[in-house]
């Protein structure tokens, strides 16, 4: 398999006032394409703040993260929008879906804003239909119409989930995905990461949970914003 | 004549900074109240200009609908003016016009296609320059911090 994502050296720190916070301190670390690696680590350990430079949601303050050997500290502008719309799909522990649009538009979302207003025109219907599929795929075949806060914590999250597949990324990024709800519940997002991971989507999932990470193919813990080990699986 | 639109022209130049003012004050605070959404926003790629365009076309937007319904309604109040002076002098006995001081027995009202088209122009642009502030604001927003801040 080969590297996809590369982070080396990864640091990053918040000013508190006077005091400086370091979250991250020195993580390497590199994603290969079609896995399913996990990210473990107690509350704090940095490991959200981890997923957030792999995803060029955030910026290291020391270090690099290389996309395909192109390091994304030189990203700027449209090719940063880019990046985070063609080649990341991001689902986030609290869902973070538009609750002025319907479930359908949360999920178009991403394809509108990647090809603009004219250019939206011309993908409207093939990104409708994929959009109809992927949310059929995750059994919300009945709630194209409902608004996010209609439905139900399992809902959102495959919502959100259809929503970061629209474009097709090659990478996956979930944080914390079932950390927001039941056992139950979070039990099915699970199986609809494992089968997009079976299908050979890449994915890198945030947990705390022991029992969540013996389901990956690799196992990153994160101890106090460094790398204390890697494993197969635990 | 020419003291009185003098007079006039000062008027519309504060009332132009007043509303670019105001159209800055409400957007900005709809930056602040929205910032959820445009991390999320950022976070799916929208682009910087996409999401500044979206708030400034907002403010534009703005300015068209309320400078229309204004030019509309004093067009409307030019041309049954009179009527209106009449009414108030028929209930009231209250005339605003004196017949006395004036030799004209009616309002002289006359509509300036170029002022009006002025007029209308002005305040758009003001709402565009109003909005711009914080419509950059909203597009520069970093999404990792709007959305940590969201969840809190």
């Amino acid at each position: 398999m080969s590297e996809m994502l590369k982070a080396s050296g990864i640091q990053k720190s918040y000013r508190m006032g006077k005091a400086t916070l370091n979250v991250l301190r020195g993580v390497d670390m590199s994603v290969k394409e079609g896995e399913f690696l996990v990210i473990i680590g107690a509350s704090g350990s940095g490991k959200s703040t981890l997923l957030h430079i792999l995803g060029a949601l955030d910026r290291p303050t020391e270090g690099q993260v290389a996309y395909e050997g192109t390091s994304l500290n030189t990203l700027r502008g449209r090719k940063l929008d880019r990046f985070r719309n063609q080649t990341v799909g991001f689902v986030f522990q609290f869902y973070h879906l538009l609750n002025e649009l319907s479930v359908l538009e949360n999920v178009i979302a991403p394809a509108m804003a990647g090809v603009g207003t004219l250019g939206w025109l011309s993908v409207r219907n093939r990104t409708i239909k994929r959009a109809e599929q992927l949310l059929e795929q995750f059994g919300l075949k009945d709630r194209l119409r409902h608004k996010p806060y209609e439905l139900s914590g399992g809902e959102r999250q495959r919502t959100a989930l259809a929503r970061a597949l629209i474009n097709q990324p090659r990478v996956l990024l979930a944080d914390e995905p079932t950390g927001n709800l039941d056992s139950r519940t979070g039990s099915g997002i699970l199986e609809s990461i494992e089968s997009l991971h079976r299908a050979g989507q890449t994915i890198v999932m945030v947990t705390h949970d022991e029992r969540i990470a013996a389901r990956a193919g690799r196992v990153i813990r994160l101890t106090d914003g460094v790398v204390q080990n890697v494993n197969k699986s635990i | 004549m020419e003291k009185e639109q003098a007079m006039l022209l000062l008027l519309f130049l504060m009332l132009g900074i007043i509303t670019v003012f105001i159209v800055f004050v409400v957007l900005y605070m709809i930056v602040g109240h929205t910032s959820r959404d445009i991390g999320i926003l950022r976070s799916i790629g929208a682009p910087t200009g996409g999401v500044a365009v979206v708030f400034e076309g907002f403010a534009v937007l703005t300015g068209v609908f309320g400078a229309g319904i204004g030019l509309a309604g004093g067009c409307v109040f030019l041309w049954r003016m009179n009527a209106i002076e009449q009414w108030l002098y028929t209930h009231y006995g209250w005339q605003l016009w004196d017949r006395s001081l004036y030799a004209i027995d009616a309002i002289p009202t006359q509509v300036d296609l170029w002022l009006v088209v002025s007029i209308f122009a002005v305040a758009v642009t003001a709402c565009l320059v109003g909005g711009l502030a914080p419509s950059v604001k909203a597009g520069l927003k970093r999404p990792v911090e709007t959305l940590q801040v969201s969840q809190i």
